[in-house]
Formats: structure tokens, sequence, C-alpha cells
């Protein structure tokens, strides 16, 4: 039996200017799947987990998953892992659109880069062959200009890049890395933009190839596939009209929408004014679909205010119309559009700007922060002018913007008390918006989440609202919204099914589309051959869930970090469907750590890890 | 009988009666009807999936629900 669907990987010094093709073993694709798992098995064995993020030789792993690129519904995606410069723990910043793919096309799965080159360079990537060069005139470009000023160079004009702004370029704590310029899929999370910056990589730029991995088994794939893609059709169609911004009405009524810095209960005609809906009929131009991708979450707008008004973007997605909307108590979807655009050229996180400059508006409210400290920008919340002029400062670390772009964490530190008072962020990744006090498994998701507080490492919110109802995962179909009864065992399920995703390159909408285990593990052995099922998948996601979370042990994360902020944890919403409502945190910790296997301080234990096939350090 | 005022999201709009105005309007119901009841008098069958939210709280299926109420009926969507 032939594993078909193994690449090359390139390790790459930058230092040297150097690169060597070395192989994955088969091995490390069954025990890891792929992607961010095999990134995260790779990172442990280097043995370099304690090299600062920014130090030169600290390696840079950039990994299509093991399905990325072959027809199996939304295989788009890859991951940038390493630790991170925000966190200072393991990171992982995952990202669709068509980069990945025509990275797979090239015949390579992934890279490790090391190193930092003496000037600014950029990789190209054709099929079998990969080039460093000279990236000078480029340093200082936004990102959509990086992208075109490469295509022009190669002569491609259907070359995609996965590139850095100003802000990675300077260092920005939180820095992304946006891929396929004007479409810009953000990789935006953990600051891995500051990591590209650090090693004067600028992009990693990619010309289609013709050596897309081809499946085990494609009838049955296909066979699979017709089954599968009508259901997601169905199941998304509000996804598919409006974007994931078609949420926040309904996420407002039930209580889950961060409201001015997660302190208000409700926002009911603020909602409505920064919807899906109404950004689609105010500024919508169009659809935008990532790889494979049967839902096309995507939007496409038009840009009506600041700098580059008049122009076409990237529609913002929930999180970022959350963010820039609600959590700033803007209600003017021009300048969320607006916002997500100038984040995306500089190549900024969406979710940390918006909550850092929550953090300003709240520091500014109660006297902690002054317009003279802002270049006299009254930060009030809601201020249009002001949001988008400290997206430019942080993206370019100019004015207040440079102890905005080190993220909530250290610029809580910089305003001194009662500054934490307003921080919401865990393990010093900002949140999420997606309130735990509303859906409280989200609590535990946020608090054990491998790279801080990420929503995506299990969504529960989708499982207690029965938008991917928990019985497909053989779970208790309905919970106590504000309870805590069986929400360990929801939060280890969903973990353990979602580390599965970013490892094999699918989307995680797919749940959205009711997409089960035993679907999952079926592409799986159509695609390699091997034999898996729902059982062997779901352990796969534990041992990565479970790896990662070693890497973090050996970095000093135990259960002291295993935690809420005080706005989450103790500071209940006096209005709206989750006023009242905190969550139970520590008794959900046992719990939670008992299911998995860990101490009561958090750790893993030996039996477990040996259970799992993992080294117990 | 008593009369609630409902507002239906996204795709439940559909639901709507003739009563109302962008999935927004009053539905009269029988002194004692529940939250289930309103789902069965705008003929939302038992497989579509939703929430409930009365006067800004999640409610159960069996609510039994007082005039002048504000129900919200929503569908599992919850961004992103
Ligand atoms: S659902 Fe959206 S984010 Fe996911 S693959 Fe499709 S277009 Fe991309």
């Amino acid at each position: 039996m032939t594993f078909s669907l193994r690449g090359k990987l390139l390790d790459i010094d930058l230092t040297a200017g150097k690169a060597r093709e070395i192989t994955i073993p088969e091995a490390d694709y069954r025990a890891f799947l792929g992607g961010s798992g095999v990134a995260a098995k790779w990172f442990y064995d280097t043995g370099k987990m304690q090299l600062s993020p920014l130090d030169p030789e600290a390696p840079l792993f950039v990994m299509t998953g093991l399905l990325t690129g072959v027809n199996v519904p939304t295989a788009c995606k890859a991951s940038f892992c390493g630790r991170s410069p925000a966190t200072g723990i393991w990171s992982e910043s995952t990202v669709g659109g068509r980069w990945p793919s025509a990275l797979r096309s090239c015949g390579y799965d992934g890279m490790i880069i090391t190193g930092c080159s003496a000037e600014p360079v950029y990789l190209y990537l054709r099929e079998d062959k990969v080039e460093l060069r000279e990236a000078g005139h480029l340093w200082g470009k936004d990102v959509y200009a990086t992208q075109e000023a490469i295509r022009e160079e190669v002569e491609d004009e259907n070359l995609r890049a996965a590139a850095i702004g100003p802000a990675g370029e300077k260092q920005v704590l939180i820095a992304g890395i946006i891929i396929d310029g004007h479409d810009a899929r953000a990789a935006g999370r953990g600051g891995m933009g500051a990591v590209m910056g650090s090693k004067r990589l600028k992009a990693i730029a990619v010309s289609k190839g013709k050596k897309t991995p081809k499946p085990y088994d494609p009838d049955a794939l296909d066979r699979a596939r017709r089954e599968a893609v009508p259901r997601i059709r169905e199941k998304t169609r509000g996804l598919t009209d409006y974007g994931t911004a078609g949420g926040v009405p309904v996420v407002e009524k039930l209580g889950d929408l961060p409201i001015r810095n997660w302190t208000g209960g409700s926002w009911t005609e603020g909602a409505a004014r920064t919807s899906g809906q109404a950004i689609m009929e105010s500024a919508g131009v169009g659809h935008y679909a990532c790889y494979r991708c049967p839902i096309r979450c995507g939007k496409e707008v038009q840009v009506t205010k600041g700098p580059h008004a008049g122009t076409e973007a990237h529609g913002p997605e929930y999180e970022t119309a959350a963010g820039f909307g609600a959590c700033l108590l803007n209600d003017d979807l021009h300048t969320i559009v607006a916002a997500n655009d100038l984040c995306n050229r500089l190549g900024l996180d969406t979710m940390s700007t918006a909550s850092v400059i929550a953090l300003a508006m709240e520091l500014y409210e109660h006297g902690l922060l002054k317009a003279e400290d802002a270049a006299g920008l009254e930060l009030n919340w809601g201020n249009g002018e002001a949001i988008l002029s400290l997206v430019e400062q942080i993206g370019n670390r100019e004015g207040i913007g440079e102890i905005l772009s080190r993220g909530v964490r250290r610029a809580v530190a910089h305003f001194g008390p009662p500054a934490a008072e307003f921080a919401v962020e865990t393990k010093g990744l900002e949140y999420a918006f997606h309130d735990p006090r509303a859906f409280t498994s989200m609590a535990l998701v946020y608090a054990t989440g491998n790279r801080g507080a990420c929503h995506l490492e299990g969504l529960t919110y989708f499982s207690e609202n029965r938008a991917f109802p928990p019985e497909l995962m053989g779970l208790e179909p309905e919970y106590e919204p504000h309870g805590y009864q069986g929400k360990p065992l929801l939060a280890k399920t969903m973990q353990d099914y979602m580390g599965t995703f970013n490892a094999l390159g699918l989307c995680k909408f797919l749940i959205r589309g009711h997409v089960t285990p035993a679907e999952v593990s079926d592409w799986v052995k159509a695609c390699t051959g091997w034999t898996m099922d729902a059982q062997e998948l779901l352990t796969a996601g534990e041992r990565i869930f479970n790896l990662k979370r070693l890497i973090n042990t050996g970095l000093g994360i135990s259960r002291k970090d295993d935690m809420l902020p005080p706005r989450l944890f103790a500071h209940d919403r006096v209005e709206g469907a989750a006023g009242g409502s905190l969550p139970h945190l520590g008794k959900m910790l046992w719990e939670y750590y008992r299911l998995r296997g860990w101490s009561p301080e958090g750790i893993p234990t030996a039996e477990r890890l040996e259970q799992l096939g993992l080294p117990s350090r | 009988m008593k009369t609630v005022q409902v507002k239906l999201y996204l795709n439940l709009r559909k639901y709507a009666t003739p009563a109302m105005d962008n999935g927004q309007g009053p539905l009269s119901l029988q002194e004692n009807h529940t939250t289930n009841d309103l789902l069965a008098a705008l003929g939302i069958p038992s497989g579509e999936e939703c929430t409930l939210v009365v006067n800004n709280r999640i409610a159960g299926k069996d609510l039994l629900l007082k005039d002048g109420d504000q129900v919200a009926v929503l569908p599992p969507v919850s961004g992103g």
C-alpha cells in the first residue's frame, strides 16, 4: 500500500541562505495526521522550545494539512506554528484561501524556517524548486502591494503569497501573516507575523504546480463527497448568504456579544446595524470561497472610509465585526469595513487589535489615558476616526500604538493599576468574541486552550446552541447554558475533534454542516488507504492536544494559567440573556483534568501520555 | 387569550404570520399556551433547531407565556 499524500518538507536556514529537502516518516503522519499536529511533533523533537520566540534560531513551521489540496470539502488550510512572541507558549495560526493548496501543488507539505537573513528576502516556490530572493524593495509595502509586486517580478499573475505587512516587519506582537494579497485571508493570531519579521522574511510566494497529492481511492472519496456536499450546503446557507457576521444579531440576543469591552448586556440596534446582513446590503459587492469550499462564507465589500476609501476589499468576518463593532460600541459598519481592510494591509490580527483598542478606550474613560497621550485623539467609545487612527498607529508602532502594539497583557503592565480590571486575555492571548458567561463550556475551552484564549480549539458554543448537535459526538443533547453539568466532557470531546482539523487542513465550519468524526475518518481512509475509524481519529486529536500541552507545561504552564480574566470570571453582566451568569470554572476544571488524565495541577500524567504514545518528558 | 410579541431571526423569518412585518409582530395564543405551543402556532416543525429567548432570558420549550411577553426565536447560528 502506498501512502500517496506525502510531500517533501523544506528545511530552510535563512542565515546561511540554504534549503534542503527532508521527508516526514509516515508514522508521524499516522500519529499526528499532518498540519499543526506534525508541526507540534517536530517542534517538540527539535528541543528548541526554550529559545526566545524572536531568537533567529527559533523555528517557524509552515505546514499544510494532510488533506490540503485534495478534493475534500474545505481542504484548504495551512498552519504557521512555533512559539508565540505574544504569549511565549505554543502557537498555531491557521489560514485557508488558495495559497496553501498552491504550496502543496509544488510537491511540498510545508517548511521549517530557522535563522535570520542579513537583508530582507522572500521565498519563491515553484514545482520542486525553491529560491531566496532579495526583498529590500518590498520592505515597507503593505500586504496587497507586496503580492502585486512579486506577481510582476516573476511574471505570474496567479501567484499567491503569504506576506507580512509593516506590522510584522516592525515585530508588532499582534502581527499576523496575510495570504492571497487583496483576497486577504489571515493567519492572525499569536503574533506569528512578528516571527517572520524577526527573520527578515517578507513573504513566501508560490506559483502553482502540478503535484497536488492524489487520493488513494478516488471513487470512494467521490462517493463520500457527493453524500456530504448537499447537506453541508443546505445547513450553512446563512453563512453563504451573509458570512459569519450574519450571526451578530443572534449572539447579541443570547448575551454572547462582547459589548463595550465585555461589560454591556444588550445592544440590539447596534447589532442589527453591524450585522452581516447590514454589511452586505450597504457595502457588499460579492462572495468569496476558499479552495474546495462549498460553503463560501467569504464576502467582498466596498471600502467607503479611511485612507483607502473607494477600493474593494475582503469583508469583515464575525470576529472582526464583533471586535470593531460591539466591543468598541461602534455601530458604523463602514468603520468596521475600513478597520478590517487596514488591519489586512498592515498585517495585523483584527481580534487582538480590536481588543487592545477596547482597552485603550476604557482606560480613556477612566482617565488613565488622556487625549494628549494619543496625539489629541478623543478615545470615546465608538469614535470611528479614533479607531482607524489607532489601527494605523499600532501597525506602524507609532505614538500610543507603540504600547498598544504589544497586546493587552503588556499594555496593562505599562498603564499599571487598575488597568488589569479591563484586560480580557488568557495566557497573553486576547479573547475571541464569544462570551464564556453566555455558554459556560467556553470557559474551559478558553482557559485550557493551547494557544491561549482561543475559541477555535473547542467551538462548544456551536454544540450548546445546537448548530452542531452534541449527540452527533455521542454526547448529551442539551446543556443548561449557564450551568456546568456535562460541560467538561463536552469541552474535552470537542477539543479532541477540533484538534484534528488543523492537522488535516479542514475548515472548522464543516461542523455547521453536521460533519462527524465518522465522516472525516472516511475521507482520511479514502485519501490515505489507512484503516482509521472515528475513535482512532479522535484519539489522534487527543494525542495532538496533549502534545501541545506538554510543550506548554515545559514552558511553565499549569493550572495557575488555566484561568479567565477577572472580568469574565467574577464580573457578571447586569442585563441581557447572560445577565447574572458566571462560569463555575474551578468546579469544571477538576472534572476536566480527570477526564484528560492530568494531575490536579493540570499536568498530563505519565500513564495518559504513555497510553497516547507520547514521551513522558 | 393573550398576545405575545414575536421576533423571528434570519432563516426563521419564513415562518412569519401575515400580521408580522419583517419577521416581527404580535401573535395571539390561548391562556394555557407555552413556548412549545408558540412554535406550533408559527408552524415551526420540531426538527427545526431553534433557541427561544423570552424577555431577554433563554427559555425552555415548556415555559408558560404571559400576555405581553417578548419572544425571540433564534436559529442555531453563532457567528464564527
Ligand atoms: S467556510 Fe469560509 S473560511 Fe471555511 S473554507 Fe469556506 S470560505 Fe473558507
